[in-house]
């Protein structure tokens, strides 16, 4: 049987260390790397194949949901090694194989690796992706994680101006530049209605501290015009949700 | 009982009191219905008014319901009520009854008979009410026991939350499952720091005060115990000069700071985090500077400062002042700035 390539990715030496002492007396198992945080962990996984990655969650800047969401879809089996407890169902949601609650017993480890183990397709069924993206859905956002090739940004909610539609990507235009991202119009309105961002057209979500002013444009159609200068139209159901609003 | 069926039960007692008395004035002494009507309504609604004045005297008698003076009141107020219905009842009968042939005979032989029964009745009621004052105070009273007691409790468990975090202590105790493999030595000196931590928690309550030198001893073990968690990513610094170390400050109000200054520095950046202790002090005042360095590109938002809010809310319980407790955020650095007053 080929050997799994596995890395750790924690950012506290001795959790890291265990991990791999655990793993050292398995032959099934190849350790290539251990990664002190997201950002090593997504250069690792980018250079070289991985199948299998134990990931803590509360980690230095991006935290290891974060770094699943950068993955999207080429993402390894995952195993959670976190002493908090009150994120497990969020794991598996994300289709996790397991969920170790720090600290663990050999024993405990083994059983999460003998699922790896079992689950070498890596390959997640459509039910599990179903329910991950329903309930995702739900939740307020602080910031958006971005990744551009090896590099990742990190880009707060509050320095985002707008949102564009493009294709199957959204287009964030934020200060810090503009981003590609691999998400839908949908979900951003969903989880930025509460942040101060309001879908004024079928093509566009813009934040509230942004605006400077709407000007009529043609008989039914505004246009609202940016801080920045940038004028984007307004739909008849946005300038409605705009007036609600204001 | 409700204040409800107590007004609904009096005025029962009124009505039975009333038919009764007309149905012994009419059948037993022969007094014309009307007449008898009359003088049982006038009667009997007068020791109603006498009773409901005892029964306010009783309800704002307020809280201090036992001793002698209480005991006086109550008497006092008992025979004004029974002077008050033979003033107010009996000119207005004599009037009625002057010159009405068997009723003014009648009325004239009852008038100590009818004081008696009146004395009797505003007695039981007297009785009665005091009975179901006690009954009231007494329900009161367990309420509000229950009520301090469920308070208590959980202002216990608050502070056992303050004192120990559980992700510290797991985390902890992950780092110490992975030394016994690596560095046995190094392992049995994280539990014994990490007792004494705890054991320093749970020995005091979290009224007492405390001595700078204590507090600052057990948050070595606190960033001793971060530091091997942590490694060269947290950078500690203390100063404190030693005339300050006897000045007093609540227990364990310092750790949640640190705690909460590691935390949001720590991972907020993956580089290296400062966190800074300073202390200054005079004979009157103790003040300490708690400071920590951040990246606010990766400062998490959500769900945070609840060390922070616990410590004002501590400040503002112990001293009665909200301007001892002060936090200031530049965008790069977290400071939050306590003064201890020193009596």
């Amino acid at each position: 049987m080929k050997k799994l390539k596995a890395i750790i990715v924690d950012d506290e030496k001795p959790a890291r260390d265990i991990v791999l002492n655990y793993l050292e007396k398995n032959d099934n198992i190849e350790v290539i790397a251990t990664c002190e945080n997201g950002f090593e962990a997504l250069k690792e996984l980018q250079e070289n194949e991985v199948d299998l990655m134990f990931l803590d969650i509360q980690m230095p800047k991006i935290s290891g949901f974060e770094l699943l969401d950068v993955l999207g879809e080429n993402k390894p089996m995952v195993v959670f090694c976190t002493a908090y407890d009150e994120y497990a169902v969020k794991a598996f949601e994300k289709s996790a194989i397991d969920y170790l609650l720090k600290p663990f017993s050999k024993e405990r480890f083994d059983e999460a690796l003998n699922k790896a183990l079992q689950n070498t397709s890596g390959k997640k069924d459509g039910v599990e992706k179903l329910v991950s993206l329903k309930n995702e859905d739900n939740q307020e956002i602080e910031r958006i994680i971005i990744r551009q090739g090896s590099k990742i940004h990190v880009v707060p909610i509050t320095e985002i101006r707008y949102i564009e539609a493009q294709d199957d990507y959204v287009k964030i235009y934020s200060e810090k530049g503009d981003f590609l991202k691999d998400r839908t119009m949908k979900y951003y309105e969903t989880v930025l209605d509460a942040k101060g961002f309001i879908r004024i057209h079928r093509s566009h979500i813009v934040n509230i501290n942004y605006m400077d002013k709407v000007e009529l444009y043609e008989k039914d159609t505004h246009l609202l015009v940016l801080k920045s200068g940038e004028k984007l139209k307004v739909s008849r159901e946005g300038y409605k949700r705009l007036r609600e609003r204001l | 009982m409700s204040r409800r069926s107590l007004i609904i039960g009096s005025l029962l007692v009124w009505l039975l009191l009333c038919s009764s008395h007309t149905i012994l004035f009419v059948f037993a002494y022969n007094i014309p219905l009307n007449l008898a009507i009359g003088d049982s309504l006038i009667t009997n609604t007068f020791l109603f008014l006498s009773g409901l004045g005892l029964f306010l005297m009783i309800q704002f008698e307020g809280r201090k319901t036992s001793g002698i003076s209480h005991f006086l009141r109550l008497i006092f107020g008992y025979f004004v009520a029974i002077s008050l219905f033979y003033i107010t009842s009996d000119p207005i009968l004599s009037t009625i009854a002057d010159g009405k042939g068997e009723y003014s005979v009648l009325f004239a032989d009852s008038r100590i008979p009818r004081l008696i029964i009146a004395s009797i009745l505003l007695l039981l009621v007297l009785i009665m009410l005091r009975l179901y004052h006690n009954m009231q105070s007494l329900r009161e009273k367990t309420e509000q026991s229950l009520r301090l007691q469920s308070m208590l409790k959980e202002s216990e468990l608050q502070a056992l939350r303050w004192q120990i975090n559980p992700h510290f202590l797991f985390n902890s105790l992950n780092s110490i499952s992975s030394l016994t493999m690596s560095d046995a030595e190094k392992a049995r000196n994280m539990i014994i720091k990490l007792s004494e931590l705890l054991r320093y928690s749970l020995k005091k309550d979290m009224d007492a005060m405390t001595t700078l030198q204590s507090e600052l001893q057990h948050l070595k073990l606190y960033t001793d115990i971060e530091k091997i968690r942590f490694g060269e990513r947290l950078h500690f610094e203390s100063i404190t000069p030693d005339e300050c170390m006897d000045a007093k400050l609540p227990f364990l109000i310092l750790q949640p700071l640190i705690e909460n200054a590691i935390k949001h520095g720590v991972y907020s950046t993956e580089q290296i985090c400062t966190v800074k202790l300073k202390t200054q002090c005079s004979s009157k005042l103790l003040e300490v500077f708690v400071e920590n360095s951040y990246d606010a590109e990766g400062r998490n938002t959500s769900g945070t400062n609840t060390g922070i809010t616990n410590t004002k809310e501590r400040m503002k319980l112990i001293y009665n002042d909200e301007s001892l407790c002060k936090f200031r955020d530049n965008g790069e650095n977290y400071l939050v700035h306590l003064k201890f007053p020193q009596l």
